[in-house]
């Protein structure tokens, strides 16, 4: 009976950690461009005992003027599709791009922005519009559309998987990838920041700090009695 | 017990020693699972109820009773979070078909549009059946709208029409439907044990216990000089 009660309260402070986890890795994130905060959730199950889920945070993160060329915001609930260098698809909201070698516009790991949009080399300028049409000012003024940036959307963006480097593939939860209807728009020369919320980070801290405090004062309490009662012959 | 020669010992004593002993450890068993709880919103901490059979019944004479009182709601922004400002219990259906009560309310929209709960569970409306948005929301934040007596309503189409969907079920813990209910939507009801008030409860608990614990003690070493005592024979 007692060692049970020691077991529950160990139980809950390993549950506990989780959300120290997840803290520390929002925190850590915070200067991550189009990082989505998440959060571990504690619930109550059947059995009385303690169950964890991780939740995202998909709202929109702030804005931030940078004025670099390749910058592409997302403002809405739009995602960018990558073809990884394997030939898989993967989506991301970082928003800093680059030219590669080819021309074709990828994000910094080398991914390919859609399914390839190629800018001449001799380009001075891209613009990209609200709706994604990509235009490249060539030296005698003249210009040229390369190509389209096609949003997509999930119907539970929640349920996407994170595979590391800011990219996100679908599971059977999010559902598939649709052409985004949700009218995002998109805005040059910006980065989507963050949407850790600091204050909200500290809060789960302090109330962490409290409850596992107390949850292991516990089992040193229930400890103690456990000794008395396994020598009662002192 | 009797032993040779009629002589009555405390041996009934010894008994009851023990049995208070295992009474004050589930009651100290019922405070460290409150402790443990402390950060799952929506629990309601149980209060140990002793009645005056202990002497006759042991440890089986403790029950706990689950205190109705609320716990402090906490705004979190989210519009799928609700939480109950009355008695009352929120109805999730589980996939085998029974239907459990619960006062955590943070929910979420899954890719059907179903209002699910952290451990992905339906949740039913007042007329019984899992409650579904029409469509998935675009702004959620903007479109979904919960009043206080738990009417589901939602943006629908481009002219901006409000439409309701349905009720929230919240019934007591008997299954009946309470019908004047208070829901706040962005709200989040914690747990609603109070630290130092398990802790301050816990002091007696094991003194008594320590008490017990002495007494045993006593009476065994009685008991054991008596039988010693007795049995020299010269």
């Amino acid at each position: 009976m007692l060692d049970g009660i020691i077991r529950m309260s160990a139980d809950a402070g390993i549950k506990q950690f989780s959300i120290l986890d997840r803290v520390s890795q929002n925190v850590s994130n915070m200067n991550t461009p189009g990082y989505k905060a998440k959060e571990f959730q504690q619930y109550l199950m059947v059995d009385g005992t303690i169950g964890g889920v991780e939740r995202v945070d998909t709202s929109q993160g702030q804005m931030v003027d940078t004025g670099r060329e390749l910058d592409i915001a997302i403002k809405g609930k739009g995602y960018f599709p990558l073809t990884q260098p394997d030939g898989s698809i993967a989506y991301t909201r970082d928003a800093s791009f680059i030219r590669n070698k080819d021309g074709f516009i990828t994000s910094m790991r080398g991914d390919i922005l859609g399914e390839g949009i190629r800018v001449p080399a001799e380009a001075n300028k891209i613009v990209v519009n609200k709706t994604g049409d990509v235009t490249a000012l060539l030296p005698e003024g003249k210009e040229v559309e390369v190509g389209k940036i096609g949003l997509v959307m999930f119907r539970n963006p929640e349920g996407l998987q994170s595979i590391g480097y800011n990219k996100l593939v679908p599971t059977s939860m999010s559902g598939a990838a649709e052409v985004d209807t949700t009218g995002s728009t998109l805005l040059q020369g910006r980065i989507e920041q963050a949407n850790v919320n600091m204050y909200l980070q500290i809060d789960q801290i302090l109330r962490l700090n409290a409850g596992l405090i107390s949850n292991l004062r516990v089992v040193k309490y229930i400890d103690d009695v456990y000794k008395q009662a396994a020598n009662l012959r002192q | 017990m009797l032993l040779q020669g009629h002589i009555q010992t405390q041996y009934p004593g010894l008994i009851n020693s023990i049995q208070a002993m295992s009474t004050a450890v589930t009651q100290m068993g019922i405070h460290s699972d409150n402790i443990s709880h402390f950060g799952v919103p929506g629990y309601q901490r149980k209060v140990p109820i002793t009645t005056s059979f202990v002497e006759f019944l042991g440890p089986n004479a403790v029950d706990s009773v689950v205190s109705a009182d609320r716990g402090r709601l906490r705004n979190t922004e989210t519009p799928t979070h609700l939480a109950l400002n009355c008695e009352g219990y929120f109805q999730k259906l589980r996939s085998n078909g029974t239907i459990e009560l619960t006062r955590d309310g943070r929910f979420a929209v899954d890719k059907q549009g179903y209002f699910r709960t952290l451990d992905g569970q339906f949740v039913l409306t007042d007329a019984g059946t899992p409650l579904q948005l029409p469509s998935i929301p675009v702004d959620i934040k903007k479109e979904l709208t919960i009043s206080p007596n738990g009417t589901v309503s939602m943006v629908t189409g481009t002219m901006g029409e409000i439409r309701a969907i349905g009720r929230v079920g919240v019934v007591n813990r008997h299954g009946r439907a309470i019908t004047n209910i208070d829901v706040k939507q962005g709200y989040v009801e914690d747990s609603n044990v109070i630290l130092q008030y398990e802790f301050v409860n816990m002091v007696p608990i094991r003194r008594q216990f320590e008490a017990n614990r002495q007494l045993f003690i006593i009476q065994s070493d009685t008991l054991s000089r008596t039988i010693q005592e007795l049995g020299r024979t010269s």
